[in-house]
């Protein structure tokens, strides 16, 4: 009898059926933690779990098809800061600079950030990508990631969501980068 | 997006994002729960049934060395907080700690001129203040817009007067500093009936088209010049790996192999498909 290989699952699905699927499970998990934690007692674990979990949709791919390869690192990351910048810079622009967040949801919304890249930038927008091409890809993995946070954000919020969806999409996309999503993510998370 | 290049969908998107995020204030935010409902000393008519009471806050300050220490103290439902540095507070003679209370009122002075968005709170403490502190209260009602400034008055009689508003982290609060411990109520100036409601300071009224127009900008020289090295490398290597003969005029689920361009190994994943087929 064949040994069940994890890792191996998500290949065994057709590229459709496995979209879809890794689209359930990343809503499913982005839900499950907002409810979880509106217990404040689980607030920061249910951040930091939900983060861990949405980084698992990540396995079945390559690092190179997540977009995490580490060559031009250095590139990558500063990537990440302009991107990042631009995240911050319509609230920048109109009030003052904000303090950090304290250090135990700090280290929670960057769970969550690199969770939440993994998961959408990173899986889904391969799984979208090799089914679909990449502007299904970009489009797809912007509206599941906004509906990923319709319970966490007031509804008027949710298209600026997706437009970030879309921005961090798009550099995945014409870079084949996800370093500087992630790194994005985290300080617009940190600083917001 | 078959035809449109990396640089302009990447500039197109960084001018789309910057419009969303300008239509909410503060602008893009990814908050990790939504705001749960406002605990109102009086609720309006259409939340009587719906309405908890707010609840207080206390909170010991430490004194070491004379010196009082820095801390945060905010009440239960979080809908008042006050941060101090260390050293805001007169340490008592005999080195005792400090206690902070924060708490809705019913009494407080009249709201001449001013339309509450939120409770009235007390914010009273067992020492002088000394040093500026800061008042975060989180807003129940908008009108037109958010509202932008905390009123303070420090004694039952005396008058209201408006604090200078500083950024505040937390959506849907607004946080002032102050020098002096008393009543806090966020809301707006009452306006003359002939004048529209006032415009919040972060909302796109305060920094109109213009502005609009140079963020989106600077947004997108940015993301393009950000992208650019990996924009190119990408291209080298697509073009290194022989990928040239534009398989984006095949529809993807035609394509015998999408693999990535830096994917250059790809054995597992071409391992994946053969195993398909």
């Amino acid at each position: 009898m064949q040994r069940l290989d994890l890792a191996s699952l998500p290949e065994r699905l057709a590229p459709g059926s496995r979209a879809a699927v890794l689209a359930l499970l990343a809503l499913g998990l982005e839900w499950t933690r907002t409810l979880a934690a509106r217990q404040p007692e689980l607030a920061i674990p249910a951040l930091v779990g939900g983060g861990a979990a949405l980084s698992l949709l990540g396995l079945g791919f390559t690092l190179q098809e997540l977009g995490l390869s580490r060559s031009r690192l250095a590139f990558r990351l500063l990537g990440g800061i302009a991107l990042g910048a631009v995240l911050l810079l319509p609230t920048a622009v109109r009030r003052s600079p904000v303090p950090m967040l304290p250090v135990p949801f700090a280290a929670a919304a960057v769970a969550v950030s690199v969770g939440e890249e993994i998961a959408f930038r990173g899986a889904l927008f391969a799984a979208i990508e090799r089914w679909l091409g990449p502007a299904p890809a970009v489009l797809g993995s912007s509206l599941v990631f906004a509906a990923g946070h319709v319970l966490s954000h007031p509804p008027e919020f949710l298209v600026a969501v997706a437009a970030t969806g879309t921005l961090l999409a798009v550099w995945r996309w014409a870079c084949g980068d996800l370093v500087a999503p992630i790194v994005a993510h985290c300080l617009a998370d940190l600083a917001l | 997006m078959r035809r449109l290049a990396p640089p302009a969908a990447l500039c197109a998107a960084a001018v789309a994002y910057v419009c969303a995020a300008w239509l909410v204030a503060p602008g893009f935010f990814d908050g990790f729960a939504p705001p749960a409902p406002y605990h109102w000393v009086t609720p309006p008519s259409d939340l009587r049934n719906s309405n908890q009471p707010p609840t207080s806050g206390q909170g010991t300050i430490a004194v070491q060395d004379g010196v009082s220490q820095a801390g945060h103290v905010f009440t239960t439902d979080q809908q008042a907080a006050v941060t101090f540095p260390s050293q805001s507070f007169a340490a008592p003679p005999n080195g005792a700690s400090v206690a902070l209370e924060i708490k809705a009122v019913t009494s407080f002075p009249d709201l001449v001129g001013i339309l509450p968005a939120g409770n009235v709170y007390l914010v009273s403490a067992s020492a002088r203040l000394i040093s500026p502190i800061v008042v975060t209260l989180r807003y129940g009602s908008q009108q037109q817009r958010p509202p932008s400034q905390i009123f303070a008055a420090d004694s039952p009689t005396s008058a209201w007067k408006s604090l200078s508003s500083i950024s505040s982290p937390v959506p849907y609060t607004v946080a002032a500093s102050t020098q002096a411990l008393g009543y806090f109520v966020v809301g707006y100036p009452r306006a003359p009936a002939s004048t529209a409601a006032p415009a919040a300071s972060g909302g796109a009224g305060a920094a109109g088209p213009p502005v609009l127009v140079l963020v989106a900008g600077a947004a997108a020289v940015l993301v393009l010049l950000a992208g650019i090295p990996l924009m190119a490398a990408r291209r080298r290597s697509a073009v290194a790996a022989g990928a040239t003969e534009r398989p984006e005029q095949v529809p993807a689920r035609e394509r015998p192999e999408q693999v990535p361009v830096q994917n250059r190994g790809g054995a597992r994943r071409r391992g994946g498909q053969r195993r398909r087929r």
